[in-house]
């Protein structure tokens, strides 16, 4: 007999190797191997290898199909035993699916949250090419960051630099008034732009043409919305439209497209596109078109499909530099839209920093609720040792123990996961309210997050069953069956560590959230240094803006409820604009940024703002208003200012009144003189130092008009106010807010944050007592023979509990003990975004009230327990002994 | 007793007369003989294994051969219940066919 062997040919020897069962791997390739060598030897290698082929062909799915069978039938073995434990077991698994649905739900709906923050701007199809040209001006003791630049940049930049394809400016003029025939309403989303805005962004138009819809000078695209808004149901193509502000006055425009309405998650928020050459006549060329010096608008260019943002940067600046002045620092930074939302350092939208907290966290409830599960089950593995043995016995492999464990586990986590996905349905619009995010249900469904949840299903089955899948195949069915294994004390160890574990993070979390609240509360309650409750603010955008508002003034005054009405350009709770000044006997060259406020004689009265030296502006000095003719020359005398303490301090004055602050335009000097000191008011969120500010007189820019009334009868004095509102300007709606609530609108993302942070320390606390439940009652259980021995010999209940709850006790104590230097760390990291904070080591009385809360909860989770144990009957758990 | 398909049963037969040598491959050379048709390798494993899972035959493992690769085989041997069960079989066809007169197929 030939002993040679004809190895058979390598692709469908991988294939069976691959798909063979792998028990039978061995005999059966031997057998195919054995048949194709003597049908080698019979009939030659081709027909061997044909015959090879169709064989793996005719046989393989068979085979297959059979092992898949076999294997199905243990499977529902499996199955039939997981559920005959979860419906013995109800408490336990009760406690399982309730705290892995909710752990589940916190993350899908954190993990919804965070994908929301990252889709902005991804609809827009160039947005990794679409760059926005930022700002940044170094000075010597701060950095200026702006998202805003000069009119002429983009454009130069798009003639001089053959890598800039595209530019887009946006100008917005605030508020418009916006009118078709009867149709008036105020819009705040009017948007000049260029119509490179149109090939640039995805703004898909829905009617008119693309290519030449923002070219000509009074044009403008609406959105969908705001088409029918106007419109009805006509066609607005062609028809025109009528905006106005006290900015640019009347301008007549006519709608040439109309866009899709543009995504919630986005930044570029604008109903309507007004093109940038209807501002050419409005606009004058030295202030506005070619003024390098202010930063108006916000501009984007857009770069090849191929490009080096780096580069293009420091060609940007090279162009830049050639039109600024010498003593200029400002450099620009380029920013990808993409980026925008997240990442920016120039604008105040989401933080990435944020996003990796809320995961982080959403993690480590996670995490909490598997852990449950683990020590539940290792707790209760003396219950399941006798099947273990038995399987083993009638010859389960390890491996197969391993699989059916494994199975159980994600058959639970699938089990919680449809739970948890009901909890998500009743849960994200709440989340929605929380966030202003505008995420819908059924986008799980539309994105890949299908697939996330499958992975999530897996992988926490997978690690919540991975040690007592190790742990429970382990036994000896020899000692098991004896019953040798004492209940419930293998892994108690492992099992305190991962309590402890459970009870850092949720303590960490409650104290977080504490210190959170108190900043907060901090920030909201500090003396701003001027009224902000009971103002009313009436946001005057119209060409009435601009008008003297004194009719109006007197008409309120007249009513005993009014305590103040003053007319301004800022509010004192927006920075806005800034003034470049220099001071008498400042040092050559030094300037000082200022902010910079228009008001009236009854600003300060109005606000309540204290003044500590000096006057406040008055109509006995007629030389306090600010003279705007800025012809050409010096202006000796400008007018009066007003300064703040801050900026006393920076100009280095022993004796403010009568000094004078400069402001150059160009070569032209002017001067105004200091006539009062008010004290320092936090003019902005309490995350900004106090800055340097001015105010000059001004009685003719009245953007917003304040009203101070008395805290009776609101309702009746607003109306009162609209009446005379009406009265006087007959043809403008009167458009209006609180002041507190635009300050509160400031906190919003800490506010959202806080919140946040509430809910996942109270989810958190949640499952770990849900833990320490099914542990509690574990331990109650396991020792009930003890209890009745101990109840038998005269212990009292009380010290029955306390013989339970010492061991929980314990463990929290102990995590309150990692948990506070981690929440310090966090905590005070935290704190110091904020330039006005509270200190941390005054809040150390939270760190305790963290603790005993923990401790409190975790107490009457276990005594519940406890006390059903002690007040058991001993008769009755000692009656078969 | 559960009835056997008529596959199982000639393998059953199969095995039973390969006595001591009923490999996967020998036992499928049997069959391809006295039924004349083509079995594949999946035909005659499936049933098998089947069968074996049934606890209708015990398998052993033999020393591998060069022919086979180097890969060890695998040799079928009827339990008592296999046993049993072919007897019950054959029990069952003669009184079934009790009775029935030599079939002849007239040629005409």
């Amino acid at each position: 007999m030939n002993q040679r062997f004809y190895p058979p040919p390598k692709i469908p020897q991988w294939l069976m190797h691959r798909f063979l069962p792998q028990t039978e791997q061995v005999y059966l390739g031997g057998d195919f191997d054995e048949i194709y060598n003597s049908m080698f030897e019979e009939k030659g290698r081709a027909s061997a290898n044909r015959w090879y082929w169709f064989q793996l062909i005719q046989s393989l799915p068979e085979i297959m199909l059979n092992s898949i069978y076999w294997s199905l039938v243990m499977f529902q073995n499996y199955l039939k035993i997981t559920f005959r434990n979860l419906k013995r077991h109800k408490g336990y698994s009760l406690i399982n699916i309730a705290g892995l649905s909710v752990g589940m739900a916190c993350f899908i709906l954190i993990i919804l949250f965070a994908m929301y923050e990252f889709s902005f701007e991804s609809h827009h199809q160039n947005a990794e090419r679409i760059y926005r040209v930022n700002v940044e001006q170094h000075l010597t003791d701060q950095v200026f960051r702006a998202q805003t630049s000069p009119v002429p940049l983009a454009e130069t930049l798009y003639n001089e630099i053959p890598e800039v394809i595209g530019f887009t400016r946006f100008q917005s003029l605030r508020t418009f008034l916006v009118r078709h025939e009867d149709q008036r309403y105020y819009e705040n989303e009017v948007v000049f732009a260029d119509h490179g805005a149109l090939d640039m962004f995805t703004f898909p138009i829905l009617k008119g043409d693309k290519t030449t819809a923002l070219r000509e000078p009074n044009t403008a695209v609406l959105t969908e919305d705001m088409a029918s808004k106007y419109f009805g149901n006509l066609d607005p193509i062609g028809k025109p439209l009528e905006v106005e502000n006290n900015l640019i006055g009347k301008m007549s425009l006519m709608v040439t497209g109309v866009m899709q309405n543009q995504p919630k998650n986005s930044n570029i928020q604008s109903n309507m596109l007004i093109s940038m050459e209807s501002l050419k006549d409005i606009a004058p060329p030295a202030a506005y078109w070619n003024n390098w010096i202010s930063q108006q608008l916000v501009s984007y260019i857009m770069l090849p499909e191929t490009h080096s943002a780096v580069e293009v940067e420091k060609k940007i600046n090279e162009v830049f530099a050639k039109h600024l002045r010498d003593d200029d620092k400002r450099v620009l930074k380029l920013e990808q839209l993409k980026r925008m939302h997240l990442y920016s350092a120039f604008t105040n939208t989401g933080d990435i920093r944020t996003i990796y907290i809320f995961l982080a966290t959403g993690l480590l409830i996670l995490l909490i609720a598997c852990i449950n599960f683990m020590n539940l089950s290792t707790a209760r593995s003396a219950n399941r040792a006798k099947e273990v043995g038995m399987r083993k016995v009638v010859g389960a492999k390890r491996k197969q123990l391993i699989q059916q464990f494994f199975g159980e586990t994600i058959l639970f986590s699938a089990f919680s996961m449809v739970l948890s996905l009901a909890l998500v349905y009743v849960f994200l619009p709440s989340l929605n309210n929380l966030t202003g995010q505008f995420i819908r249900f059924g986008d799980i469904a539309r994105s890949g997050i299908i697939f996330g949840l499958f992975g999530i299903v897996v992988l926490v089955g997978l690690f919540s069953g991975s040690y007592p899948a190790l742990f429970l195949s382990a036994f000896q069915p020899t000692s098991v069956l004896k019953g040798i294994l004492k209940t419930g004390q293998k892994g108690r160890m492992f099992r305190k560590v991962l309590v402890i574990f459970q009870f850092s993070i949720t303590i960490a979390l409650i104290i977080c959230t504490f210190v959170l609240g108190r900043q907060l509360q901090f920030m909201r309650n500090k003396a701003m240094g001027f009224k902000k409750d009971q103002i009313l603010v009436i946001s005057n955008e119209s060409a009435a803006g601009s008008q003297n508002i004194q009719p109006f003034k007197t008409a309120l005054m007249q009513n005993p409820r009014v305590l103040g009405v003053c007319g301004s350009l800022q509010l004192p709770s927006r920075i806005g604009m800034y003034n470049d000044v220099t001071w008498e006997g400042a040092p050559e060259g030094e300037k000082i940024e200022l902010i910079h406020n228009s008001v009236d004689y009854d600003f300060i009265g109005t606000y309540e703002i204290e003044l500590v030296a000096g006057r406040n502006f008055s109509p006995e000095f007629p030389t306090d208003q600010r003279n705007t003719r800025r012809s050409s020359g010096d202006s000796q005398n400008a007018g009066a200012v007003i300064l703040n303490q801050e900026a006393v301090r920076r100009f280095g004055w022993e004796d403010p009144i009568g000094k004078k602050v400069i402001q150059t335009y160009g070569a032209d000097r002017n001067y105004y003189t200091v006539v009062g000191v008010i004290e320092d008011f936090h003019f902005s969120s309490l995350k900004n130092a106090i800055r340097p500010m001015n105010l000059f007189l001004s009685l003719d820019s009245n953007r917003y008009i304040s009203v101070n009334m008395q805290t009776q009868d609101i309702p009746g004095t607003i109306s009162f106010i609209e009446e005379t509102w009406d009265k006087i300007y007959p043809n403008l709606p009167m458009d209006y807010y609180f002041l507190d609530s635009v300050f509160d609108r400031q906190y919003r993302s800490e506010q959202r944050l806080q919140r946040l942070f509430g809910y996942f320390s109270g989810l958190a606390i949640f499952i770990a007592c849900l833990g320490l439940f099914g542990l509690a009652s574990f331990a109650a259980e396991q020792r009930t023979k003890e209890i009745g021995i101990r109840k038998v010999l005269g212990s009292s209940v009380s010290g029955i509990v306390s013989l339970l709850s010492k061991e929980f006790t314990i463990l929290v104590m102990v995590a309150n003990i990692i948990a506070w230097p981690i929440a310090y760390l966090v905590s005070r990291t935290w704190l110091k975004s904020f330039a006005y904070r509270i200190d941390i080591n005054s809040q150390l009385g939270y760190f305790l009230a963290a603790a005993v809360l923990a401790l409190l909860i975790s107490w009457l989770t276990v005594s519940f327990q406890a006390i059903k144990a002690a007040h058991a009957n001993p008769v009755d758990s000692l009656r078969y002994e | 007793m559960k009835y056997l398909t008529r596959k199982e049963e000639l393998i059953l037969l199969a095995v039973f007369k390969l006595e001591d040598n009923a490999s996967l491959v020998k036992i499928r050379e049997n069959l391809t003989a006295s039924t004349g048709n083509e079995w594949t390798v999946g035909n005659v494993y499936v049933p098998l294994d089947r069968m074996k899972k049934l606890g209708y035959l015990k398998s052993h493992i033999g020393q591998p051969t060069a022919q086979r690769g180097g890969k060890a085989v695998k040799f079928y041997r009827l339990s008592k219940e296999g046993k049993e069960a072919l007897s019950e079989l054959r029990k069952v066809h003669d009184r079934m066919w009790a009775g029935i007169p030599e079939l002849a197929i007239k040629k005409e």
